[in-house]
């Protein structure tokens, strides 16, 4: 009943976002770009208001004030006032929410954002709209006054001058360097891992040959066009100023569009079509599973048993400890249970895992570890041993159902054992049941009477994916009826049976598969993260050079987005997590020669540092609001790992790109309104 | 009383560094209007604001002081460029496009039609005698070449007002009688136009009403004609006479009985424009064969 399969080894440190996630993201997008629309407005108005007594009819086109802004104003100012009022008074306070507290690690990593009701979330949500609301009024009334036929010409003469400036040719040459096969660089590896390098490779070089050249036209072209005083004929045009901002962007989306599309292809011609590769990579590799994953939890017979920590650095897996008579379990609950699982027509539903072995003695050479895996439904309720037996075996919450099951396995096993039931082949018992077989069949209907399902024994390796087959018949059980508040619907126990051995185990280490969709599509599926992640360097790299020169645009950008791949760095920094302090702590630190894990005496130099870094901190988690979150983008290891891209991650996707954009489209607006073009 | 069509009212444009502070006042509260259909000209040495002036009026820069108004509409006004045509003082035109490329982009950016675009487009063309060139990228055009692809984009909306920044600039003589002509043309069909120059006989030759400006400040304002007439002075021009010594003592005696003196006597200076033009036009004409004087030509017969 089980089989190794190479692949699917995805570590999911941090959960994707779906559509469930989108109030919480909506609540923190108006926190952040509301905070910064509420400075911006504020300063707008201070300037317009104390300079309106000698404003030209020209000054108040450009820079319009209305009392709908004041209000806005005034409102935010508010709600600000309140907040800081509450927060002051220590109420409606929503704790900052860690990994550990989602997952059970103790590392502080991105956590997907929650819808929080509480009073200061609140406060600060409604100042940033009713902020965003202000300073987005002329913008928004100005949005009527665009026309498609000049953004069109602007975004057509971007592509052209790509085009004839021999931008694309070199492009193309590049690119073609990539698509040699990977073994003739790198040709010690194994043949099933060729297809997974060649998509690292691919990804790699997509990435470079498209986001560099990206950043840098849409840094320069505008300060170009200033520069070079081409910009004095489109301007003098009856051409919105935002118009010549939304033509470039489109047209650099469009470059972009046309050189992804072009890598994609022949990247999947190459892929899928490619003769050089290793048979046992074609066929391991391009598969798209379509996973459904449950939540995981740690148990035994101690109440506050939440799994080990082993002191691997890397927190992100928690540890059973492997025993015949342990009562420890990894649990993974399901909430809900699709059809499909269900379906009478299906042999089988694969349950695939990968875990980590930790091992306290060397164990038996050339195996692995052996674990129990017994999957659950709602009506077949669990409970671990009581605290004074030591056999380490769950008991089922119905004492009358399980002798009834274990009455019907025995009947059936031994009709097995003697052929009576399951053809001339059948196996000499159940455990042996393997799927589209007639014991198979025996296995799924008591399955689906009972809600049980275990397989005794799997020996698993270290980080090697195994795969169990569940009969539908548990599912059937599993969606028949409601089950209370809280119970999942179906619930996979893992047991580690070997003794001396720890298991470590995180929720994206198992799941059951729902079905397998094209790899092609999920190939193609992969670019359209890399064509978020460039259309968010193009946005950022236009919105600055509206103001900033092309050198100085083209390197804050980068500046921006590099950071964003130390995200989990700038979160310890800005959250006060980092190992050592702040960096006027670490300075003292270094300055007096102290470890920095010691600890520092409360003195008031160390008081006065800590206000500092305290303020530091502040300072950083405003930059970190503006740095993108481009792990919501990456999608190559779901590829290469062979998982399908939900279309619903992609749907995310385009709502967070647009959410992103949205306040740097504000920024450039107002910029290139109030900047004086002619020197 | 005429349409107004450029008005500035205290204009001031003053530079400022970083910090704020005053660097330069490149034009002090100009105070102009021109009315619909004149042919007005900004005069002025480097520097002293007409430019700047232009550049104001177009919104590409703002005003420190003062406002500037077009059509009635305030310079930041977008809409008001519906009715400008703008020629720059380089031809600051995108030089990847060809000619034809060029002016359906620009038509594009006032929302023409497709079909007006491209009648419209071929008739500039044709207007600026880039016919033959029309395939070719703006890069391989001459100066010349990019200054009139560069006055066809200025007309490509069939403006009511012409903003002309330094319009003969790098044109030769010939090119330079033809800028002139068009923009005589342009007057002619009710356009109004606004042009600055250094060459002052250009300006001479087609503007009616002038500004110069000297520093920011506006030193004259006023009709050609009216400004450089010299009250101190006549002139009698007269055809079908010999200059005799007999004729010259008998017109000396009668301006010395009217009072005046006799500053300068003799026969008129053509300028080398015309004489310049005259040479290519024969030239072309007569391929091949040397100029001759008309008075040489003439007695040769």
């Amino acid at each position: 009943m089980t089989g190794l399969s190479l692949f699917g080894i995805l570590i999911l440190d941090r959960e994707p976002l779906a559509l469930q996630h989108l109030p919480g993201l909506m609540q923190v997008w108006l926190q952040d770009a509301g905070g910064f629309a509420a400075v911006g407005l504020l300063a707008y108005l201070i300037y317009t208001l104390t300079n309106s007594s000698d404003t030209s009819e020209s000054t108040k086109l450009r820079m319009p004030f209305s009392t709908f802004m004041l209000l806005m104003a005034v409102i935010s100012l508010i709600c600000y006032s309140a907040f800081l009022a509450l927060f002051i008074a220590g109420i409606g306070r929503e704790e900052v929410r860690m990994q550990s507290d989602v997952y059970g690690a103790e590392a502080l990593a991105y956590v997907p954002p929650a819808l929080s009701l509480k009073l200061q979330p609140l406060l600060l949500s409604a100042g940033g709209f009713f902020a965003l609301l202000g300073l987005g009024q002329p913008f928004v009334r100005d949005l009527f006054k665009l026309r498609f036929r000049r953004i069109y010409a602007i975004a057509k003469l971007s592509v052209k001058e790509a085009i004839r400036n021999r931008l694309f040719v070199v492009f193309l040459i590049f690119m073609g360097i990539f698509l040699f096969p990977v073994k003739w660089f790198l040709p010690n590896n194994k043949p099933e891992d060729e297809i997974r390098l060649t998509l690292d490779v691919t990804a790699f070089a997509s990435t470079l040959l498209l986001l560099v050249p990206a950043v840098i036209i849409s840094a320069f072209r505008i300060p170009d066009d200033i520069k070079q005083q081409t910009i004095y004929t489109i301007v003098t045009k009856p051409v919105e100023r935002f118009e010549i901002v939304l033509g470039r962007f489109l047209g650099f989306g469009t470059l972009i569009t046309i050189a992804l599309g072009l890598m994609t292809l022949i990247g999947w011609v190459y892929i899928t079509f490619g003769t050089t590769f290793d048979p046992k990579a074609i066929e391991e590799s391009q598969r798209a599973r379509v996973p459904l994953r449950g939540k995981i939890d740690f148990k035994s017979k101690k109440d506050d048993y939440t799994g080990v920590n082993v002191g691997r650095e890397f927190e992100y897996r928690k540890y059973i400890a492997g025993s015949p008579t342990t009562s420890e379990r990894a649990l993974w609950k399901f909430d809900s249970i699709p059809a499909n699982l269900a379906d009478s027509s299906r042999p089988d539903v694969p349950c695939e895992f990968t875990f980590d072995i930790f091992r306290l003695t060397k164990g038996e050479e050339n195996r692995g570890v052996d674990i129990n895996v017994r999957i659950v439904t709602w009506q077949c309720g669990q409970e671990p041993p009581p605290a004074d037996v030591r056999d380490g075996v769950w008991r089922w919450s119905d004492p009358v159902k399980q002798a009834a099951y274990d009455d019907k396995r025995a009947e059936i096993d031994e009709k097995l054992r003697k052929k009576e039931v399951g053809g001339p082949n059948a196996p000499p018992s159940l455990a042996y049941a393997k799927p589209e077989t007639e014991a198979w069949k025996l296995a799924d209907q008591l399955a689906e009477e009972f809600g049980f399902f275990e397989v005794g024994s799997v020996e698993v390796y270290d980080y090697h994916p195994a795969t169990i087959s569940i009969p539908p018949g548990l599912f059937r059980n599993a969606r028949n009826g409601t089950p209370p508040e809280g119970t999942p619907r179906v619930t996979v126990y893992v047991k580690c049976l070997s003794g001396g051995q720890m298991l470590g185990m995180a929720q994206g280490d198992l799941y059951l598969m729902e079905g397998e969709k094209s790899f092609s599509e999920n190939y193609f599926k992969n670019s359209f993260g890399l064509f978020c992640r460039a259309l968010i360097l193009v946005g950022i790299a236009v919105t600055l050079s509206t103001y900033l020169s092309g050198v100085i645009s083209l390197l804050a950008t980068l500046f921006l987005y590099i950071s964003a791949y130390f995200s989990d760095h700038l979160r310890d920094v800005a959250m006060g997590q980092s190992t050592g302090g702040g960096p006027f702590e670490s300075l003292t630190r270094l300055l007096q020669a102290q470890q920095p894990t010691a600890q520092l005496d409360q003195t008031a130099t160390k008081s006065t540092i800590d206000i500092f870094d305290r303020f530091y901190q502040w300072v950083f988690r405003r930059y970190e609001n503006i740095v993108p979150n481009i792990d919501a983008f990456s999608w190559t290891n779901y590829l290469k790992e062979g998982f399908n891209i939900n279309a619903e991650y992609l749907l995310v996707n385009a709502i967070i790109l647009l959410g992103y954009l949205l306040p740097w489209a504000l920024l450039s607006y107002y910029l290139i309104r109030n900047r004086e073009v002619a020197a | 009383m005429a349409e107004i069509v450029v008005e500035t009212r205290s204009l001031t444009k003053i530079y400022r560094d970083f910090w704020g502070r005053k660097k330069k006042t490149a034009l002090n509260a100009l105070d102009l209007t021109i009315e619909k259909g004149e042919i007005f000209g900004l005069l002025g040495p480097n520097g002293s604001g007409k430019t700047t002036t232009i550049k104001l009026l177009l919104g590409l820069l703002f005003p420190s002081g003062g406002d500037a108004f077009v059509f009635g509409q305030p310079a930041a006004k977008v809409e008001k460029n519906e009715k400008i045509g703008y020629l720059p003082e380089e031809s600051y035109l995108y030089r990847f496009l060809n000619a034809e490329e060029t002016l359906d982009f620009y038509g594009r950016l006032f929302n023409i039609p497709s079909s007006v675009r491209e009648k419209r487009a071929q008739e500039l063309i044709d207007m600026v005698g880039l016919s033959k060139d029309k395939k070719r990228i703006l890069r391989e055009y001459s100066k010349g070449m990019r200054q009139r692809i560069g006055l066809a984009q200025a007309l490509i909306n069939d403006p009511d007002l012409v903003i002309l920044d330094e319009p003969t600039s790098g044109l030769d003589p010939e090119g330079t009688r033809w800028m002139k002509d068009l923009i005589l043309k342009l007057k002619k069909e009710g356009k109004t136009i606004l042009m600055c120059s250094h060459r002052l006989e250009d300006v001479q030759d087609v503007c009616g009403r002038i500004a110069i400006l000297h520093n920011g400040d506006l030193q004259e304002l006023g009709a050609v004609e009216k400004l450089v007439e010299d009250q101190q002075r006549v002139q009698i021009q007269a055809s079908g006479l010999q200059l005799t010594p007999a004729l010259e003592q008998e017109l000396r005696g009668v301006i010395e009985k009217h009072g005046g003196t006799v500053v300068d006597y003799g026969h008129p200076k053509s300028t080398l424009e015309d004489l310049f033009l005259r040479i290519i036009e024969e030239s072309k004409a007569r391929p091949g064969r040397r100029y001759l004087p008309p008075t040489e030509a003439a007695s040769k017969g």
